[in-house]
């Protein structure tokens, strides 16, 4: 038994409450003091006090208690310190869900907001539970898996959103989710569902306290540790859905609270239950009172969830020196798929694919009346002035992407890595944000700024992981940390209205719009400058991984993460450069790869390269095709249609080679540190 | 008119525009030239000046949010603003595209296609109302329409003095014109707007006087709405109103008790264009004047 740990929770709660009510009371003392008298007429101020601030109150207090109990729950089950509603994508699946049924079925909505809302985050939990389950649910990749899907929840919402014309922002103040309250009614809704859930949640401690004992112990109890697991996350699940359908996607409560809490000395999980809920309503009580005070006028245009990511990514970005990787179980030898031809064949037919889908994109298009042509002879000098470069530029990109993703997914021994995490695209949003609201910067410039942006990131991100000699998890989970980060930033930004925002988040969308034939044809220029290092270095990849090996085989580790890292992110901020930073490609080619059985870094990286590229031009072609006249986006439009077809791969069998890879990585790793 | 054309050509964008002039006088000085246009506005005055744009950006929202004057089915969707479908614009072949600072980023590709001129409305200091007057002349030198222009210039002015006089045998209390957004938030439109100079013209008082952005608008929220509604005034709401916000107003007390719904002093009006030119001014006009008399007169 250790020694009792001195429990400090009573005094951060103090410290928070008292914060939080010294704030509130500059905000609206004066009126509460008011409050008994009762005047005929409006009074404004009491007016606004009653149905707008106390009600804003009220609800931070709930949302708070909710959301961190809900993040308390996940951490406790899945026994992964990360784990919260914006870790597992739960609370952007609840949004999308949300933005969906507003465009498609607003009666949906209409019915029950709370049951659309649980369903989409039902089914980004299942979407991450299914993408790691191969993988014993290791906390790294659910984490990993949780913020990606949180990740694309977010940009297909974004998307959606788009297609609505630059006068109607609503949907981008909810997005970054809002307290801000004109009556009693969310208080009202959200309350009594809060109750019963944290009651739920209140009779499921001692069975999950018991989980403690491990799964073996807990079955000689007479428990069975599954449902309770199950049943334990669904209710997380839930408290986070009828958040999120209350007030939008509040972010990081769910991780900063549960984590202040265990740092400050509870360990039991009662202790936890009991304080963690206490301090997310008083955390989230003390945020939204500080940005109504900070933001003054624009106090109902900030949003609150968008601040909460602010200080919750940095904070996920110190978690992460103390996430204790466990290691994976031993890997039972399964059969994987594995070709054993002539390289010469596949290459061949991608090649031939590539070429087909090439002219078929070239060629079909739509007429000013809608209807469908081919016209690749008819027309040919517009189809080359307006058609190839976008084709090229997709081409160009999705090689780029492809190959990123390749190395990374490689190099991390993680299936979920794709380029968009290593936080490229944040780096360079920003310096395209820069660029539109410092210069007002032309095409050019805004390029020149976003290339250097992604470097400023890229070095960031080095600096910071140099001391850890490059894990690649620790890489992948910081950049994505930097990525959501700049995205609340920008999602406050569009949400003030601001016309440049909106420009920015469209450029957020990806798009081979617009591309003029030098751009193609540089794009193309780079992937094929690009594509030599990779050439060189495709041995490293197949060694790397190779565990103790490795090192006597005289390749220096290192260095060879470091090159390779730098050569994903040149790479990766070359394509973004022209896709914009979203693009599923980078994270389906390898499994296309994979599925087909193409083990070998050669044969992998050849033959995902070639998909990319023809996963891309698709992408494009339906962009321009599929809601004309208007313009799709085709980074988003990859991840709209690649979903389907990753879960698909995914599915199948389990890869032989990764699971020993994770095993041989963690074993170096482990000697390593 | 001379001088104008002259000083004009003579101007920065002249180079792009000499082709213009040239194949406009091969063709006759009443040829139709075929126009596109990106903005709501700009169209709305082409149309005013008795050019029918070729194609027009997002124009299947066009009811929505302008109305007046009606687009005509032969205007070719040319897809969003942001995002114009560049194949389609090349296959109408058009003489000239025109557009505002929005959609500077298209303006290099545009340019492939066809001379691009620029419409600025809003800009640092300046009135829009000005600005749109002297764009309309700006236009009508562009696609030779200038007695159109003229015409169209003196009948707007007598339209204002018109109105002024009617406002005059009116005393409404001040006006606030906004715009819902979503169920919680919406745009008052004050100082830099298209609508405060339209006001301080006809001599009407907006009850929005603090700073805004801009484009002549601050987004507040309900409550602040509240705020303001202490006073006097007569509350103007521009469709297109978001359908989530209607039964938050019927629920909201924040709303409902305000004075000046409570006492019915409100009123919800058909969309008008708030970041257009003289045309939506104009019903922008008629629609403020014809509710103000039907309640204050």
């Amino acid at each position: 038994m250790t020694a009792a740990t001195r429990n400090y929770n009573g005094l951060v709660a103090l410290i928070l409450g008292l914060g939080a009510a010294g704030i509130s009371y500059l905000l609206i003392g004066s009126e509460l003091m008011q409050l008994g008298e009762a005047t005929g007429a409006y009074n404004v101020e009491r007016m606004i006090l009653i149905y707008s601030s106390l009600p804003r109150l009220v609800t931070s207090l709930i949302a708070g208690v909710a959301l961190a109990l809900s993040g308390t729950i996940f951490q406790q089950a899945l026994r992964n310190p990360l784990a919260s509603p914006t870790t597992m994508g739960v609370s952007a699946g609840a949004h999308l869900a949300l933005v969906l049924a507003g465009l498609f079925a607003p009666a949906l909505l209409g019915f029950s907001r709370e049951l659309v809302a649980l369903a989409g985050s039902g089914i980004a939990a299942c979407l991450v539970f299914g993408l790691v389950a191969k993988r014993d649910f290791s906390p790294v990749a659910l984490v990993l898996a949780g913020l990606i899907v949180s990740l694309y929840c977010g940009a297909l919402a974004t998307l959606l959103v788009l297609f609505n014309d630059r006068y109607l922002v609503s949907l981008f103040i909810w997005g970054a989710g809002s307290l801000s309250q004109q009556d009693w009614s969310v208080v009202q809704s959200l309350a009594p569902k809060a109750a019963i859930l944290v009651l739920a949640a209140g009779l499921l401690a001692r069975p999950l306290g018991l989980l403690q004992l491990g799964d073996e112990g807990s079955k000689a109890l007479g428990l069975s540790p599954g449902k309770i697991r199950g049943l334990a996350i669904a209710v997380a699940v839930a408290l986070a859905a009828v958040v999120t359908a209350a007030v939008g996607v509040i972010g990081f409560i769910g991780l900063v609270a549960p984590t202040i809490v265990r740092l400050a000395g509870a360990r039991q999980l009662r202790s936890q239950l009991l304080w963690s809920p206490l301090v997310g309503a008083l955390l989230l009580w003390f945020t939204d009172a500080a940005i109504q005070m900070l933001a003054g006028n624009l106090k109902n245009f900030v949003p609150t969830g968008a601040v909460t990511a602010l200080f919750g990514s940095p904070l996920l970005l110190l978690l992460l020196p103390r996430l204790k990787f466990t290691r994976p179980k031993a890997a039972s030898p399964a059969t994987a798929k594995r070709y054993h031809g002539p390289w010469l064949i596949p290459v061949a037919i991608a090649l031939a694919v590539l070429g087909i889908t090439v002219v078929l994109a070239l060629g079909i298009g739509r007429d000013m009346q809608g209807g469908w042509l081919f016209d690749l002879f008819s027309h040919w000098d517009q189809i080359a002035a307006w058609r190839m470069p976008r084709i090229l530029a997709a081409l160009g990109a999705g090689v780029m992407l492809a190959l990123a993703g390749t190395i990374l997914q490689r190099l991390t021994g993680n299936e979920m890595a794709s380029p968009e995490v290593l936080g490229i695209n944040a780096g360079a949003m920003l310096g395209i944000g820069a660029a539109l609201f410092l210069f007002a910067g032309s095409q050019s410039m805004l390029t020149a700024c976003a290339a250097l942006g992604a470097l400023v990131i890229l070095a960031g991100l080095f600096a910071m992981n140099r001391r850890s000699g490059f894990q690649p998890e620790r890489m992948v989970l910081a950049g994505i940390a930097l990525g959501a980060l700049l995205d609340a930033f920008v999602g406050a930004l569009a949400a003030t209205g601001d016309l440049r925002a909106i420009q920015l988040l469209r450029w957020m969308a990806g798009t081979t719009y617009g591309a003029s034939m030098d751009s193609a044809l540089i794009t193309l220029g780079l992937a094929v400058i690009l594509i030599l290092p990779v050439a060189l270095v495709v041995r490293w990849l197949d060694l790397l991984n190779l565990g103790a090996v490795t090192a006597a085989v005289g390749l220096p580790v290192r260095k060879a993460r470091f090159f390779l890292f730098a050569l994903a992110a040149f790479l990766t901020a070359a394509a973004t450069l022209v896709v914009g930073p979203l693009s599923f490609v980078g994270l389906m080619a390898p499994h296309i790869a994979r599925g087909f059985g193409f083990q070998r870094a050669p044969l992998q990286l050849a033959m995902a390269a070639l998909s990319g590229g023809v996963l891309m031009v698709l992408a494009d072609w339906i962009g321009r095709t599929a809601n004309y006249p208007y313009e799709m986006p085709a980074g988003i439009l990859s991840a709209l249609v690649g979903t389907p077809l990753l879960l698909f791969l995914l599915r199948g069998c389990p890869s032989h080679d990764t699971r020993q890879m994770t095993g041989n990585t963690a074993r170096l790793r482990h000697s390593q540190s | 008119m001379w001088t104008d054309r002259r000083a004009f050509l003579a101007g920065a964008a002249a180079a792009c525009l000499m082709p213009i002039a040239q194949s406009l006088a091969a063709t006759g000085q009443n040829a139709t030239p075929r126009v596109i246009s990106l903005d709501y506005g700009i169209a709305t005055t082409l149309l005013a000046l008795g050019v029918t744009p070729i194609g027009v950006a997002s124009a299947d929202r066009w009811d929505r949010w302008v109305r007046e004057p009606v687009l005509p089915e032969s205007v070719v969707d040319i897809g969003q603003d942001l995002a114009i479908n560049l194949e389609l614009v090349a296959r109408l072949q058009p003489d000239l595209i025109l557009m505002t600072p929005y959609t500077l980023s298209l303006r290099p590709a545009l340019e492939r296609i066809a001379p691009v001129q620029v419409v600025t409305l809003y800009a640092e200091g300046g009135s829009p109302l000005v600005r749109a007057r002297q764009e309309t002349r700006r236009l009508a030198g562009l696609i030779d329409r200038q007695p159109a222009a003229d015409h169209y210039l003196s009948a707007f002015e007598e339209r204002l003095d018109a109105a002024r006089a009617r406002a005059s045998r009116l005393s409404p209390p001040p006006v606030a014109l906004v715009n819902f957004m979503d169920a919680r938030h919406a745009r008052i439109y004050g100082a830099n707007s298209l609508y405060q100079d339209i006001l301080d013209r006809i001599g009407l008082e907006n009850v929005w006087k603090k700073p805004t952005n801009y484009w002549g608008f601050s987004t507040i929220g309900l409550e602040e709405l509240a705020r303001d509604a202490g006073g006097d005034m007569a509350l103007v709401v521009f469709e297109p109103l978001v359908e989530e916000i209607k039964p938050t107003l019927a629920r909201s007390p924040l709303w409902k008790d305000l004075p000046v719904v409570r006492e019915e002093r409100f009123a919800i009006l058909p969309p008008v264009l708030m970041f257009g030119m003289l045309p939506s001014a104009e019903r922008f006009l008629t629609l403020l004047l014809d509710h103000l008399e039907a309640r204050y007169g």
